[in-house]
């Protein structure tokens, strides 16, 4: 979708067409809920906080000038969100009795064999290593694609500030998975490019 | 064996791609084995992180989710707006909640000094104090621990109180409680 046909459902949708924010919550519920997954990584959490970003949307839509776009919008949404429910689970593991219980991530079906599956537990359990901001911009940055100036408006930093954090967030990455060194080593040789 | 180059070289480039297509870098790899071993790494976990796809729910899940947005719209709309009201009272309610509840299970209890309890409550902590630096006096932590636990098991539960806090108000519960670690 081009910015001009996403300016498009927002004017209808302010005119009081209803369709066009289902088509808008259509166009970005996956995206959303892959971002928000990998920031908190629970299933459910997942969902309810993509949810939440879309009834804020609803709400902000009715403000919304046409200045950036809505897609920025709705990962910036995510990333806050998910930031304040980490903060949330933090504040309510302090007390003993009702810690946040953590769910170690079941194998799913389809799975290729138990070490792929103690591989994305490791990767799970290192991304759960970075400080929220700093996993936010790694996740944007490495699964998402997103340009340095995106997140850097997405995240409210500098765009030397998003390039820095992405690299330290790798080379936490590196360094948490480095026990997966065999696993990892083993999955692809690298290969010098051809020039 | 201890060539720094390469994480360099990836930093400044911004990315493994835009170095894979540097040629004047690739000379220097080819005869660097420390370099060599840092792209092994990194080209690993590039490949290793591909695993890590969300578990993504069904088709079915997708094409009802307009309408679970609605559903929630309609419910936030008719949910009365007493937030505001309360203010900082819920903050300060689950700060207490929290601490008193976190010194009453605490296996080790802090060095208690000869405060009342009107002293110990009225203690301003610094940024740097730890639990154990702050004195409490016995009887001020088993009356704080008491209430605590009677509110929890009352009507006030911390995790749904938590869940009222303002972004704001979440911020300043967070710092207090890094500064009150046990």
């Amino acid at each position: 979708m081009t910015g001009g046909e996403e300016r498009e459902l927002v004017v209808r949708f302010k005119s009081g067409d209803q369709t066009a924010f289902n088509q808008l919550v259509r166009l970005y519920q996956k995206r959303v809920y892959a971002v928000a997954f990998r920031m908190v990584r629970d299933e459910e959490e997942a969902k309810d906080l993509t949810q939440e970003v879309f009834v804020k949307m609803y709400k902000a839509l009715a403000d919304f000038r046409g200045e950036g776009s809505v897609f920025t919008w709705a990962y910036r949404a995510t990333v806050n969100l998910s930031i304040n429910h980490l903060r949330r689970k933090k504040i309510i593991s302090w007390v003993p009795l009702l810690e946040a219980e953590e769910k170690p991530e079941e194998p799913k079906e389809g799975l290729g064999d138990i070490e792929t599956a103690q591989l994305k537990q490791a990767i799970a359990e290192a991304v759960k290593k970075l400080p929220p901001k700093q996993r936010a911009i790694f996740i944007l940055r490495h699964y998402d694609e997103l340009s340095n100036e995106e997140i850097a408006l997405i995240v409210g930093k500098s765009v030397g500030a998003v390039k820095a954090n992405y690299f330290q967030a790798l080379q936490k990455m590196k360094k948490y998975l480095a026990e997966w060194k065999n696993v990892l080593t083993g999955v692809k040789e690298y290969e010098l490019p051809q020039i | 064996m201890n060539c720094r180059r390469f994480e360099e070289e990836l930093e400044k480039q911004d990315g493994l791609k835009a170095l894979e297509a540097d040629a004047a870098f690739n000379e220097h790899l080819k005869g660097c084995p420390a370099c060599q071993a840092k792209a092994a790494e990194y080209g690993a976990l590039f490949e290793a992180l591909k695993a890590d796809q969300p578990p993504m729910p069904g088709e079915a899940y997708w094409t009802s989710f307009p309408a679970l947005v609605r559903e929630r719209i309609e419910k936030a709309k008719a949910r009365p707006r007493w937030k505001p009201v309360l203010g900082w009272s819920l903050p300060v309610a689950a700060l207490v909640l929290i601490a008193g509840i976190a010194l009453f299970t605490s296996r080790e209890k802090p060095n208690l000094a000869n405060l009342t309890a009107e002293e110990a409550f009225n203690y301003s902590g610094t940024a740097s104090d730890t639990v154990m630096e702050i004195p409490l006096p016995e009887n001020t932590l088993t009356a704080v621990a008491v209430e605590a636990e009677e509110e929890l098991v009352g009507t006030l539960k911390v995790e749904e109180l938590v869940y009222t806090l303002s972004d704001e108000q979440l911020r300043v519960l967070e710092e207090k409680l890094e500064n009150f670690k046990l």
